[in-house]
């Protein structure tokens, strides 16, 4: 039983269109054209319980939409998803307390308190028992060795703490399933070295199903071995990250790590692969 | 029914973690902090100068006295400062959609509305009560009408200003929700608040006929502060006493439905 | 100087893009002009005089303070800098060739100048129902001149509080405090001669008076001509002691600033 099924699901956004310029502005005033985005077209995919897939695409393919509307976030136009045998967007307590979202560079921690203060506040909103909550924010706060900045306000650490934090305030409650959303962006080598190490470990030992997206190749390369690729709302690839490389790329596995997707993208499907 | 008991316990838990940790993050700036408080000190002083230039001029404003129209000032700056120490987070709103963060609250399994209800609350506004609170015994005690006649009042009083809460708190989740279709409105706040001001005075100075319709119904803003101050003052009123529970009953019963119905078509900011 | 017209024209754009936004700015106020008027109305029903005042002109008084105060309030400068300081942005105006101070000015004015070209034309409908057919070119012409001695003042007393955040971290709370006090010290709340003769003085050395009290009264001609002339210096005084004050805390404060975050 897949633990994530998703089944021809859409998203169309409607937005209005902003023209530059002053003038344009004032005709802005009386009528707006209003246009359509399909961000999302018809995605097809299983995930197993365990895996740890990557979500590759250039900026606006539909990935970040895509796990939104997986987390209950947005309702899709069209198609169907279940997760853990949920439908997300009925946002069902049995639902939201097994499965948890991070967004890099989007924090839910409170900006002016040590982040302990909402360690506590999501124990207590995802019901996690005193006993559970002391073991595994011990655990957590092990294995990515934060002990000493727990006490300290979250405006006043670096963007990797911060990272770490994030992380540490998701996995409170043993979630199932786990997206992360960009979360190596705007961190430094080292930082996002860190980031991926322990999310590798976190799935080996946990067996959390993990979906991960980014537009930097070494986070995918490093710990996904499924690679989707979205385009423009499709997927264009779905398969394992070794045979994409090898059928495709005539480069050295090294090279590979150092490129960004978009290069990668192009390279294998030509310009078909959409620009930033 | 324990599950109800078990339900509560948890909503009353969070509520008290996030005064706390709103407390806590005013205590992060400890000087912004006493300064807010003086500035909502000094907002209510300026209110009462203006009172006090007003009946320097009249002796009663629409049939209301100087401590009468205290009495409904008073009560209008306990129900603002009520709905500010509690929900001042439903004033971000528009902010928070904006930044994406409204997403993260929406993913925890708690009723959205009963969190982005409480998640933030402005301990300033504690001040806020407590001065209007120190002008109502004032007022009423300086009342011509003896101090236990308006005591056997009270509890007619304290459950029309629980209704008056509850209505300024829908007509605030009703604003709040178009902000999911208005993503730029951040002044909805600066109308809520304008609209709600209204019933700062005692509403009996709106002489016109429309006016008094409109103020008693569509925006009940008599029953915010007026008609409990005219209960306590003057006695039960079954037909004013009932009105307000029953606009209150509908205004948050309509305040849900639509807060859901505006979810529904939430799209987030960006992609 | 191109570049700041630029940064005019974004605002202006900015503010365009935000019109729901300035939609509910104009009711907020109306309803708040509402209950004003209906208050006032309650108190002359008893005589028809209060102070210097009629109860039309003291409407009249009040529809100019909701104008004036949607025009120097379209842009909630102390915040927007202090948020600029506490987040780092203000990093780009240092390495880019260009003044923080005419940028935020610049910024300001714009948002200004869109809510005075949305606004007037209601404001006008409005004054000629209680008012009635009486401009006076004069008077009109000498409105806009204070009007923008407002604007500069307002904008130099927020750009003060705003750039305070390098001194205090956080500045809602005296932003909040001195809201309130310019609330009462313009006139915004209260006719500055309807208060006690000792108060007014004092209160007539501030420049806060600039703010609502000074162009409403010139616009009513309740100011001579002879009035004109010290008004003016008095003004502009006060502008020139706000701009020194705010250059020397810039520069002090920029020198201890440490940028938060990472």
């Amino acid at each position: 039983m897949p633990i994530i099924e998703v089944k021809n699901l859409s998203k169309t956004y409607e937005y209005y269109k902003k023209q530059p310029g002053l003038l344009a502005s004032v005709k802005g005033l009386f009528r707006r054209e209003k246009l359509y985005v399909e961000a999302v077209k018809e995605i097809n995919f299983n995930i197993e319980e365990g895996e740890l897939v990557g979500f590759l695409g250039p900026n606006g393919a539909g990935k970040t939409t895509t796990l939104k509307m997986l987390s209950g976030i947005l309702y899709p136009s069209g198609g169907e998803a279940r997760v853990l045998g949920h439908i997300p967007w009925k946002r069902q307590k049995e639902y939201q307390k097994q499965f948890a979202l991070v967004m890099g560079q989007k924090n839910q921690l409170w900006w002016d308190l040590p982040a302990m203060e909402s360690f506590i506040l999501n124990k207590e909103i995802y019901e996690v028992p005193d006993k559970e909550f002391k073991y595994n924010l011990a655990e957590l706060t092990e294995l990515l060795d934060v002990k000493d900045i727990l006490d300290i306000q979250v405006r006043k650490l670096s963007l990797g703490q911060r990272m770490k934090c994030e992380l540490i305030a998701a996995l409170l409650h043993k979630p199932k399933v786990l997206f992360l959303d960009e979360p190596t962006i705007g961190l430094d080598v080292v930082a996002q070295k860190n980031t991926r190490d322990f999310i590798k470990k976190y799935n080996k030992e946990k067996k959390t199903t993990i979906i991960l997206t980014s537009h930097y190749m070494k986070d995918i390369s490093q710990l996904c071995q499924r690679v989707i690729i979205i385009d423009l709302g499709r997927i264009i690839y779905d398969g394992r990250l070794d045979d994409l490389i090898k059928k495709y790329a005539e480069v050295d596995d090294i090279l590979v790590d150092e490129v960004e997707v978009d290069d990668v993208i192009r390279e294998i499907f030509g310009n078909g692969g959409g620009v930033k | 029914m324990k599950l109800t008991a078990v339900k509560l316990k948890k909503c009353v838990k969070i509520w008290r973690l996030s005064l706390y940790n709103s407390l806590m993050q005013r205590m992060a700036y400890r000087f912004n902090f006493l300064l807010m408080c003086v500035g909502v000190f000094l907002q209510m002083i300026l209110t009462l100068i203006f009172i006090n230039v007003i009946f320097g001029f009249i002796d009663n404003l629409s049939g209301w006295t100087r401590e009468q129209a205290l009495i409904v000032v008073a009560s209008y700056m306990i129900i603002e400062g009520l709905m500010w120490a509690t929900c001042a987070y439903l004033a971000g709103i528009s902010r928070n959609i904006r930044m994406g963060t409204m997403d993260l609250i929406l993913i925890k399994p708690m009723d959205a509305q009963y969190l982005v209800s409480i998640w933030r609350g402005d301990p300033e506004d504690w001040v806020r009560v407590a001065t209007a609170l120190l002008v109502f015994i004032y007022a009423i005690v300086n009342l011509d009408i003896p101090l236990a006649v308006v005591l056997k009042n009270l509890i007619y009083y304290i459950i029309l200003m629980f209704n008056a809460y509850v209505i300024v708190y829908s007509i605030t989740l009703i604003l709040k929700s178009f902000s999911f279709w208005f993503v730029e409105a951040t002044s909805l706040n600066l109308f809520n608040q304008a609209v709600t001001r209204m019933s700062q005075y005692p509403t009996d100075i709106f002489a016109h006929k429309i006016a008094k319709i409109i103020f008693s119904t569509v925006i009940p803003l008599a029953f915010i502060a007026t008609v409990p101050a005219k209960i306590l003052i003057g006695g039960m009123n079954l037909y004013l006493f009932f009105s307000s529970c029953a606009l209150a009953i509908i205004f948050f019963y309509s305040s849900r439905k639509f807060w859901l119905f505006a979810l529904k078509h939430y799209s987030s900011a960006s992609s | 100087m191109k570049k700041y017209w630029i940064i005019f024209k974004n605002s202006l754009q900015t503010s365009m893009a935000y019109r729901f936004n300035t939609f509910a700015f104009l009711i907020a106020e109306l309803f708040s002009l509402a209950v004003i008027i209906y208050l006032w109305l309650s108190i002359y029903r008893q005589g028809n005089q209060i102070g210097n005042y009629t109860l039309s002109s003291l409407i009249i008084y009040y529809i100019f303070t909701k104008f004036i105060s949607l025009l120097i309030n379209a842009q909630d400068t102390a915040r927007i800098i202090g948020d600029s300081i506490r987040q780092g942005d203000i990093i780009n105006y240092l390495v880019k060739p260009i003044n923080f101070q005419f940028e935020s000015f610049f910024s300001n004015f714009g948002a200004v100048t869109y809510n005075f070209l949305a606004y007037s034309f209601i404001f006008l409908i409005i004054l000629l129902f209680f008012h009635g057919i009486s401009i006076n070119i004069l008077s009109a012409v000498l409105f806009i001149l204070f009007i923008l001695m407002a604007i500069v003042i307002n904008f130099l007393i927020n750009y003060i509080i705003g750039i305070s955040t390098f001194y205090l971290g956080f500045i809602m709370g005296i932003n909040f405090i001195m809201f309130n006090i310019t609330l009462f010290l313009s006139g915004s709340l209260i006719p500055l001669d309807m208060l006690p003769s000792l108060v007014y003085k004092i209160v007539g050395f501030l420049p806060f008076k600039y703010l609502a009290f000074v162009p409403i009264s010139v616009v009513t001609g309740k100011i001579g001509l002879d009035g004109l002339m010290p008004l003016l210096a008095h003004g502009l005084f006060w502008i020139l002691a706000l701009y020194l004050v705010a250059l020397i805390l810039y520069k002090k404060g920029l020198k201890n600033y440490e940028a938060y975050g990472g």
